[in-house]
């Protein structure tokens, strides 16, 4: 009779889906700003893979990309493993149709691939990336997007790229977008006004809401949602050229 | 980017210095290197805080000089040595490295992405847990609590069980606070609410983090907190269902949290080699009223007792020679067949030590430990002489020991020696005295 195999079956691990909605309109080339986004993405997904691993049985974190110009694109048709998830680099040409890429997402969030871990799930991260005034028809896509109750829980990042006072639509959007809704706490948006920064900001943002959002990390009576904000806050505001408006109604606050 | 590089000299407050050979580490708190200390040239580990909250905070460092004044309640702790003086915009402390063979407990729970990460046998188990509970019942007798006892917080030795405590900067004596609260699924529901941690919080950390070592699976995970209710684990249900509302998977009351096959596989595989006086104590430690009333929590010192127990009755088995050694937990008589490789169970001999420690099972190639130490007096080895098994133990400690039989003959046995244990006969190991029984 052969000697029975007593070595345990990893824990169950919950799982974060992270979801990045990256502009990849034609403006995006100026300053080479896509070329940051192309830069930064293979390191983020290194470093996500490092704050997962060191999770042990806290969370998986799951990656899940969608570009937007004229149409929105996913680089996978759910979040995957960003131990299993390649990069490919983005080009950046056409319009600003966010409406598109929050129509993928929605669908995303309530595709049964994406949101049924055996484990279950630990609230997601959306980060949105833009550079311009988007074109018409988001609010509707963002009115529909703010009835799933994934994305009503999910920490909501919006990073604005160059945006100007003329960019009143942009302004709209991204703060619309930042709503907590069920996460709680202030949104967070972040301006960045010097574009060589964004390949930093990206990076800084992402291991932020990755490392405290993965692990639910509370500290000194502060939730996950204030520590994600008091970080990116700290860390982001401190680097030159990178203002966090702050926000308090519709496009109020950025100027 | 480490924010020290190496060949960096760091001036300690007893006046001597560091240099800074290598980057090591970084967690949340801060950052962990490789020093050498001058004079003497050591090599040892320097924790480097970059956590402005601490940095900042005038206590935390009066607390850990007061720490170090101190010294370590056990060899376990890495404790720390030496401060330094504030520099380079902050401050850290110095502590022995740690040794090769020490992995994460946490990596114990995802074999999938740390192949080598388990326990090699049950007797490796007990020895985490005993050591861990020794370490944490002196702490305690110290007038100290650790307050934030986690995943986290232990290096093992998969092999033997050994363990090493690490971050003993947040000790604090009990009843103060040094702002560190925990982390969810090992803080006690009182601390999750704001209340200061203390050796009733480190209590119930301890029964979760000792359950974890035994079945791999949190004791709190289970139908319920997996189920569609819960699809999305906010922080507040975490909070809620790990402290103030978790129900123990294994609760004879409550069954709505009982363990998922496919999703808890260890919690229901391995409770059913523990022994039911360990499945009681479980029971007992994790029960409702334990996790909402601080004063029903199990200390660390019964928990010691408790596994002592367990390690003096466990058997091992070496049945078949093409077999490896294993072992297994057993209360009270031995099973005809053995649970993990179903061959015929080898003879056993019991030393009865009275009152002193608890009766001690010997059974082929199980190491004899005396009291509470982890180094083996004597290993029980199997021998056929004419066609006859029987049990013998060898000295594999270094001094002798002296025998007297029932019939009076006395002998001695040096070390490396072994003798024949004999129904009736009394051995006389030093500090220690048993008599054997067949
Ligand atoms: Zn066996």
């Amino acid at each position: 009779m052969a000697l029975a195999d007593l070595r345990p079956r990893p824990s169950a691990r919950r799982r974060m889906n992270m979801f990045y909605l990256l502009d990849t309109s034609g403006s995006m080339r100026y300053n080479d700003c896509i070329g940051s986004v192309n830069r930064a993405m293979p390191e983020i997904v290194g470093i996500l893979r490092e704050i997962s691993d060191s999770n042990h049985d806290q969370s998986d974190i799951y990656l899940s990309c969608i570009t937007f110009d004229n149409e929105a694109r996913e680089l996978y048709d759910a979040p995957v493993d960003v131990k299993d998830f390649r990069w490919a680099d983005v080009k950046a040409e056409g319009l600003t149709n966010l409406k598109a890429a929050f129509d993928l997402l929605e669908a995303q969030l309530q595709s049964g691939a994406a949101m049924s871990a055996p484990a279950g799930h630990l609230r997601p991260a959306v980060l949105l990336l833009s550079d311009g005034d988007p074109d018409d028809g988001w609010e509707e896509a963002l009115d529909r997007l703010q009835a799933n109750l994934w994305f009503r829980q999910a920490y909501k990042i919006a990073i604005a790229i160059g945006c100007k006072p003329s960019n009143i639509e942009m302004c709209r959007a991204l703060t619309r977008f930042a709503r907590p809704l069920d996460a709680g706490g202030e949104p967070v948006i972040i301006s960045i006004d010097q574009l060589d920064r964004l390949y930093d900001v990206i990076k800084l943002v992402s291991s932020t809401v990755s490392r405290i959002g993965s692990s639910n990390a509370a500290a000194g009576g502060r939730s996950p949602a204030q520590r994600i904000r008091d970080a990116i806050v700290n860390d982001a505001g401190n680097i030159v050229g990178v203002n966090i408006p702050s926000m308090l109604d519709d496009g109020q606050g950025w100027y | 980017m480490p924010s020290l590089s190496p060949g960096t000299v760091i001036t300690v407050s007893d006046g001597s210095s560091l240099t800074v050979i290598a980057y090591i580490a970084s967690g949340g708190q801060g950052e962990v290197y490789r020093v050498r200390r001058n004079p003497g040239g050591r090599e040892m580990a320097l924790k480097w805080y970059t956590n402005r909250a601490i940095i900042d905070n005038p206590d935390f460092l009066k607390t850990l000089r007061h720490n170090c004044r101190h010294k370590a309640p056990s060899d376990a702790f890495l404790w720390p040595e030496a401060v330094t003086d504030r520099q380079y915009g902050s401050f850290g402390y110095i502590m022995r490295l740690r040794p090769e063979g020490f992995v994460d407990l946490g990596k114990f729970f995802c074999i999938d992405r740390n192949p080598q990460a388990y326990f090699r046998s049950w007797l490796a188990k007990l020895t985490a847990c005993i050591q861990i509970c020794d370490a944490f019942s002196r702490l305690h007798n110290n007038g100290f609590s650790y307050q934030d006892i986690n995943d986290g917080s232990f290096l093992i030795d998969p092999f033997r069980g050994h363990v090493l405590i690490c971050d003993n900067d947040n000790i604090v004596s009990d009843g103060c606070s040094n702002g560190v609260s925990g982390k969810p699924h090992y803080m006690a529901p009182e601390v999750a609410e704001g209340n200061t941690p203390d050796r009733a919080s480190d209590r119930f950390s301890l029964a979760i983090i000792l359950y974890r070592i035994l079945m791999i699976d949190h004791p709190f995970e289970g139908r319920s907190t997996t189920s569609d209710e819960n699809r999305c684990l906010t922080p507040d249900r975490e909070m809620l269902l790990f402290g103030r509302e978790a129900v123990f998977c294994h609760d004879t009351a409550d069954r709505s949290n009982a363990p998922v096959e496919g999703l808890h596989d260890n919690s229901i595989l391995y409770w059913r080699y523990l022994t039911s006086r360990l499945q009681r104590a479980f029971r007992i430690a994790l029960c409702r009223r334990a996790i909402v009333d601080p004063c029903c929590r199990i200390r660390a010192s019964s928990w010691k007792q408790m596994m002592l127990a367990e390690r003096a009755a466990l058997v091992t088995c070496h049945a078949a020679p093409d077999v490896p050694v294993h072992d297994y937990l057993c209360e009270g008589a031995k099973p005809d067949l053995c649970p993990l490789c179903g061959s015929m169970t080898g003879a056993e001999v019991w030393l009865d030590f009275g009152d002193a420690m608890p009766a001690y099972r010997l059974t082929a190639s199980k190491p004899l430990f005396l009291g509470e130490s982890f180094v083996p007096e004597g290993i029980c080895r199997a021998v056929n002489s004419s066609g006859v098994d029987s049990l013998v133990l060898e000295n594999v400690s270094r001094h002798t020991w002296h025998i007297v039989e029932s019939g009076g003959r006395r002998f001695k046995v040096v070390p490396g020696a072994y003798c024949r244990l004999v129904g009736g006969a009394s051995i006389n190991f030093g500090s220690w005295r048993a008599k054997i029984e067949i």
